[in-house]
């Protein structure tokens, strides 16, 4: 067999076995849209390329006469302003602060970038051992890697990057931070991921969503434009009606009269429940904002869930930007929330705390002209009272594990998520939980599949041995286990994971789906799983200090579904 | 014959849910990494946006897009992995495997002939595909040196080569 029909063979067998071809319909559905948005100009640039270098030698001279014989007007992207300066160690990454301010050390060099509106993003030399420093919440994105959401005094540290680099083109497809202080949050349209100090954070690029992520850039932008234009358009009647106007009459001192009865104004959106704790923060917050993107995404959220449900069916690129779009004003709130120091299990635990999910569900109720009567606001009071005080005892206790403490959590907030629905009228309730939205998590924004979502990462697998081969390969990376502590771990596994409840329904079409909607419930079943495999593990295996303060330090659940 | 026309904004995104399977297939097949393949296949219909592309048949669409990945592929190298003189050889087998539906029946072909194998060239393809192994690692569980992981993978694939071209003749 010839080298090249061996390849081919080769190709197609890896293609079988996961490497899948990518779907691209998102990222040209986005260049048409700046394309029909904007005056006719160049092309946009979907992702910006380093430029490549000239091709030099004659074979390459020659490939140059062929393309220009057969007319293809081939195109190295733009670039960047900082572009030129990547090399084999680093590779210079457009970095984009929302909010906060984020201090780059890039060796001896140090500088800060305060928020920019994407239009001025700042490079940050990615390479082993350069920083991010944080002193104040903030989040920002990273190039294609997505959104990160910092707490305050976090450092990251780049340890690894994954690059290719032909010909002097340098592309980073992954990279990993090690949590140095502070705990960092990475979302993308599929993903969320929560790392704290001495965890590394693996991030890979995802071009989907950096496609969605500046959609929705682009749709901000010209909001503010037409906000701008607005304004201005108010400033220039308000002059022209002072230059027209007669001058004012001189003030009438007069009795006090007492004001006219009038009805009491609608319930207007602020922060309905309270708790002085976090009062000043949480004031930061725009409710309004949080309760109509709630109401406006609610539904969709559960379309796209529905769509992704039939077998065979693509990704809904229109109601993925949108979702997308709505999502990425509510992580806008997250900083807020953080800066508060609301208790929970990572941004989302503190998400879905009782106040928090009170006030946006008033605010949404409100978005939806049902708002909430004064009988069930005091009535949610005293539940947010209840089950603030129980998530503050779980937040303070020790556990052996860190996920003990998501399904206490996991479990408090089901119950919450319970009563506070079984208050709410028929309307009321359709219009928090449209039709769908129970069914996955991540469906809705009122249950605890929000939370779950974020620490959820879906195994396939045949079987409880197969599991137990995939994560054993998992741990023993993230451990650093030996061979044959690997296969202690796999055999405890095989075991552990064998509960027939795991396996009972194959994953279905919205698991497998790209945006992995898990079945309500499923991550749960397998985080009481996964904590009986650990403790397993902890009693059974020979492990270090160090390897089992890591296990101990698991954020992750890995959730089987069965192929 | 079809009418000649430029391609329109509404017919990209159809052409590149038809096309863009074959087209990173082909890359891959050139030997790009699957993130390479990535970016050059967003690169090649980035070419239909901007180039005075006009829409012939399906086959002729999917033909000029394989030269611009082709092409692509080729420029990204100061030294090319292949002599020009390759390029019918790699063009001729490709189309022998991708026929006219992009390689997705030759893909379920090969899928039917994984299945069938057994023994050793079973176990390889788990370990090395499945798995992911080095070859170091699968040469240990099988007892058998690197090279003869190496030869053992290269008669295995060959297996299946006239085992999916058997079945495309035979038209199942």
């Amino acid at each position: 067999m010839n080298d090249w029909r061996d390849r081919l063979v080769d190709a197609a067998m890896q293609e079988l076995h996961g490497r899948r071809p990518p779907d691209l319909s998102a990222r040209v559905l986005m260049a048409l849209q700046e394309q029909q948005a904007g005056p006719r100009g160049p092309l946009p640039v979907l992702r910006p390329r380093p430029q490549r270098r000239a091709p030099r030698s004659l074979v390459a001279l020659l490939v140059a006469a062929l393309l220009l014989a057969i007319g293809m007007v081939l195109g190295a992207g733009e670039r960047g302003p900082w572009a030129g300066d990547d090399d084999g160690d680093r590779v210079v990454l457009r970095l984009d602060v929302l909010s906060g301010r984020v201090q780059c050390v890039e060796a001896a060099h140090v500088h800060t970038v305060h928020p920019g509106r994407g239009a001025t993003a700042a490079p940050f030399a990615a390479a082993a051992g350069h920083r991010l420093r944080t002193e104040v919440p903030a989040s920002f994105r990273l190039e294609s890697f997505g959104l990160l959401v910092v707490d305050a005094d976090t450092e990251l540290e780049v340890r690894a990057m994954e690059i290719s680099k032909k010909n002097g083109v340098v592309m980073a497809s992954s990279l990993t931070l090690a949590v140095v202080a502070g705990v960092v949050t990475w979302h993308t349209m599929t993903k969320t991921e929560t790392a704290a100090a001495g965890e590394l954070l693996r991030m890979q690029a995802d071009r989907g969503t950096e496609g969605a992520v500046l959609v929705a850039e682009n749709e901000r932008l010209r909001q503010r434009l037409q906000e701008l234009e607005q304004q201005n358009r108010s400033l220039l009647t308000q002059v022209s009606q002072r230059d027209a106007a007669p001058p004012p009459a001189p003030v009438a001192v007069a009795a006090p009269t007492p004001p006219a009865a009038e009805p009491a104004p609608p319930v207007t959106a602020a922060m309905m429940f309270q708790d002085p704790k976090y009062a000043e923060a949480l004031a930061k917050i725009d409710w309004a904002m949080m309760g109509e993107v709630t109401h406006e995404m609610g539904p969709l959220l559960a379309e796209l869930a529905a769509a992704l449900a039939k077998d065979g069916a693509e990704m809904p690129m229109d109601l993925a930007v949108k979702v997308s779009q709505l999502n990425a004003k509510l992580i806008g709130q997250v900083p807020a929330l953080l800066a508060a120091g609301v208790p929970g299990f990572g941004p989302n635990g503190s998400y879905t705390h009782p106040l928090v999910v009170a006030n946006t569900l008033a605010n949404t109720l409100a978005a939806a002209g049902h708002a909430l009567t004064p009988a069930q606001q005091q009535q949610i009071e005293g539940l947010v009272r209840a089950f603030s005080a129980e998530g503050q005892s779980i937040a303070d206790a020790g556990r052996e594990f860190s996920l003990e403490q998501l399904l206490d959590e996991v479990e408090m907030k089901d119950r919450f998520f319970t009563e506070v629905g079984s208050l709410l009228a028929p309307d009321q309730h359709g219009a928090v939980y449209p039709e769908g939205a129970a069914a996955h998590e991540g469906a809705s924004l009122f249950n605890t599949g929000v939370l779950t979502r974020a620490h959820a990462e879906p195994v396939l697998a045949k079987d409880s041995a197969d599991f137990a081969r995939i994560v054993s390969g998992r741990l023993g990376d993230q451990l650093g286990l030996d061979e044959a502590t690997s296969a202690q771990v796999r055999a405890v596994l095989a075991q552990a994971s064998a509960d027939p409840e795991l396996w009972r329904e194959p994953a279905s079409a919205a698991e497998r789906s790209q945006a992995h909607f898990l079945r309500q419930g499923r991550t749960q079943t397998a985080l009481r799983a996964q904590l009986a495999w650990m403790r397993a593990i902890q009693q059974q295996v020979p492990l270090t200090q160090e390897q089992r303060q890591k296990l101990a330090k698991m954020t992750r659940v890995l959730v089987p579904l069965r192929r | 014959m079809n009418e000649l026309r430029s391609v329109s904004a509404d017919d990209v995104v159809g052409l590149v849910r038809l096309h863009q399977a074959e087209v990173w297939r082909f890359l891959r097949y050139l030997g790009a990494s699957t993130e390479l393949a990535d970016d050059l296949t967003q690169e090649t219909f980035l070419q239909l946006l901007r180039a005075p592309f006009v829409q012939r048949s399906p086959a002729e669409t999917a033909g000029w897009l394989r030269t611009v990945a082709r092409n692509l592929w080729v420029r990204s190298f100061r030294h090319p992995p292949f002599a020009l003189a390759e390029l019918d050889t790699l063009q001729a087998t490709w189309d022998g495997f991708a026929k006219d539906d992009g390689g997705e029946a030759a893909l379920g072909h090969l899928r039917h002939c994984v299945e069938q194998l057994t023994g050793r060239a079973r176990e390889v393809v788990r370990l090395h595909y499945e798995e992911r192994c080095s070859r170091h690692t699968i040469g240990e569980r099988l007892g058998i040196g690197e090279d003869g992981v190496k030869s053992l993978l290269r008669r295995t694939r060959s297996l299946l080569r006239e085992c999916v071209e058997r079945r495309q003749q035979e038209g199942a």
